[in-house]
């Protein structure tokens, strides 16, 4: 399992581990009753702090992504994938319509905003 | 959570220097970055939780127990690092171990022999014939040896090269898989700090002037650059620092959220190394706006 | 405390050679001196490694290495204070290694006696100087604190040496005074309990100043 953060990036640190835990649970990558790596050894191996990868861990727990038994780990939670994959076309269709709103303001074409879209999601 | 290091309302005076007040705690488990410019009060504080000075007011405890009542219970407790050699320069590695070995009810020879081995350590040597950073190992080694639970270091990394610093950082990071383990840490090199401490302490001038997590910090804190046409005076309220040079201003401002509401696209806001936040805190030039 | 007083030997290994080659030193040109001779042997030798230590110490700034390990402070001076006598037997040691390859030998001269005299001597001469020695160099360091041994040294000396030139003119010491009448044994008596007063009350000084030193 690949995790990457950047110290450059614009998202903080405990989002981009949230983000990416998140990615591979719902791709697949971790299945159900996965163990995860523990806060301690996560945040060594990655030199980030102890207090960040909680917080990840715990932000995760929030959201029903994992389960973390005290004095065990934490595990991949069991979940809805339909769900989750629901959840998530959800934003999707939010966002496509922000974008739809915006495009007559400026008085684009739907063919015009295809082409743009296609452009955008080959590129 | 508990508390492993615990200053209330601290004081210590000196002819030229007091610290003033000083209060703070670490918990249980975690890494906490002291930082400050020179003769901020750094070392000071780390000899009143040593008890190597006596506080004139406040109260320092240590796993909960006082620490000048229960000095020798915590000191087996303790490792410490200090930034100059303490050793006796005229004994070789494996006497000085030897010496200091039946001072700790819990010392631990294997894991000793573990720490020599993984930091490439000559029993036989002379420590006057150590490197700064092979002193700062074995001190290191020492230090972690016999089980303690909470580390203090007094700039452990001065006058080190950055091979060596990361060397010390992985074995901080090593030690932190404990969960029992804590480390108290004071150094002038952030940089060793932006990466594993979890909570960070600025003093300045004898008072903390902050003492928070570093996630808080970096995400709270911002950098805000900008045309000085957009100063006014209830602009600058928000503004921790101001830096001004003939194109433009620089500022540190203590919250990110109200900063982006208030300027909007009109400025850049950059996310702050611990670097700026300690420069902004600590300047003394006129254009300094107060913390409060 | 074995570990600190062995500490103090360790950390002047290279003292020891000295140390010898003092002792043989005295040996072989105070011989006609007698039991004075092994007072002086003993006391130099004492005294330059009790120093020597401390010199060490405070080079290294070790004091802070120590009051930082789970020791008392009040362990550290008794250990100090120890530590003298081990030195002294250590310098009569090598008295008596000189005498028995003298006799081996069969030299005409070159060993001095190892008289209860010549030990008492010594053993007061030590405790004296090391009591005015300690406390000062454990409230300020050793090397902040030589200016003011070597004062306190002076002002005994003349002190002393005034002090023996009043009671020879009261003439205490003439024929059928109170000192000459009383035994041999109760003057040694009497230097033995002066100076154990004045070791006590060293004693307790450099407690007193160390507990509150700042490192």
């Amino acid at each position: 399992m690949n995790i990457i953060v950047s110290n450059s990036s614009d998202d903080p640190i405990y989002l981009q581990i949230v983000n990416q835990l998140k990615q591979k649970i719902i791709n697949g990558e971790l299945s159900e009753a996965e163990a995860l790596p523990s806060i301690r050894s996560l945040a060594k191996e990655l030199k980030i702090s102890v207090i960040t990868t909680k917080r990840a861990y715990d932000e995760l727990e929030k959201e029903g992504l994992i389960v973390t038994v005290a004095g065990k780990g934490s595990y991949v939670a069991p979940i809805n994938k339909e769900m989750l994959r629901e959840n998530r076309m959800k934003v999707v269709e939010e966002k496509m319509a922000e974008a739809i709103s915006t495009a007559r303001q400026v008085g684009l074409s739907l063919e015009e905003l295809q082409e743009m879209l296609k452009l955008l999601y080959e590129e | 959570m508990e508390k492993v290091l615990d200053f209330i309302n601290v004081s210590k005076h000196y002819m030229d220097f007091s610290l003033k007040n000083v209060t703070f705690s670490l918990e249980r488990g975690y890494i906490m970055g002291f930082i400050g410019p020179n003769g901020a009060g750094k070392s000071t504080t780390i000899k009143l939780m040593m008890n190597l000075i006596k506080k004139d007011s406040g109260q320092i405890k240590i796993f909960g127990l006082d620490c000048e009542k229960n000095n020798i219970a915590i000191k087996e407790r303790i490792g410490f690092v200090y930034d100059e050699n303490l050793f006796y320069g005229e004994l070789t590695v494996q006497e000085m171990k030897d010496f200091i070995r039946p001072f700790y009810k819990k010392w631990d020879e294997s894991l000793f022999a573990r720490y020599i081995k993984e930091f490439n350590l000559p029993l036989k040597k002379k420590i006057k014939h150590l490197s700064k950073g092979m002193k700062m190992k074995f001190s290191l080694a020492i230090a972690l040896s016999h089980h303690a639970e909470l580390l203090i270091m007094d700039e452990p990394t001065s006058g080190l090269d950055p091979v060596i610093r990361n060397e010390l950082l992985d074995a901080l990071q090593f030690l932190l898989q404990d969960e029992n383990k804590s480390v108290f840490f004071s150094t002038h090199i952030t940089s060793d700090l932006e990466k594993v401490a979890d909570f960070i302490t600025i003093i300045n001038q004898g008072e903390i002037l902050l003492s928070k997590t570093k996630d808080e910090l970096l995400e709270e804190y911002c950098i805000v650059k900008g045309r000085k046409e957009l100063l006014n005076s209830n602009h600058q309220k928000h503004f921790i620092g101001l830096k001004k040079n003939k194109y433009g201003f620089e500022a540190l401002a203590g919250n990110k959220r109200e900063i982006t509401k208030l300027f909007g696209d009109s400025v850049v806001v950059e996310k702050p190394s611990l670097d700026d936040i300690l420069l902004f805190l600590t300047r003394k030039d006129e254009d300094r706006v107060s913390p409060h | 405390m074995y570990h600190l007083i062995k500490k103090d030997i360790l950390i002047q290994k290279r003292s020891f050679p000295i140390a010898i080659l003092l002792t043989l030193f005295f040996s072989f040109s105070f011989t006609e001196m007698g039991s004075a001779g092994l007072t002086l042997s003993v006391t130099a030798v004492t005294y330059m490694l009790t120093l020597g230590a401390s010199a060490l110490e405070d080079q290294n700034n070790s004091g802070k290495l120590l009051v930082s390990l789970p020791i008392t402070r009040k362990k550290i001076v008794l250990a100090k204070y120890l530590s003298v006598y081990v030195f002294a037997s250590f310098a009569i040691l090598l008295n008596y290694l000189i005498s028995l390859i003298v006799d081996f030998l069969r030299l005409p001269q070159g060993s001095l006696p190892l008289t209860a005299e010549g030990i008492l001597g010594a053993v007061v001469a030590v405790t004296l100087m090391c009591s005015i020695t300690f406390p000062p160099t454990f409230k300020l360091g050793y090397i902040k604190a030589k200016t003011i041994i070597f004062v306190l040294f002076f002002i005994m000396a003349f002190g002393v040496s005034s002090l023996a030139a009043k009671i020879s003119q009261t003439g205490l010491f003439n024929e059928n005074t109170l000192f000459t009448r009383i035994s041999q044994f109760s003057i040694t008596a009497i230097i033995l309990a002066v100076t154990f007063i004045v070791l006590i009350i060293s004693c307790l000084l450099s407690l007193n100043f160390y507990k509150k030193r700042e490192f």
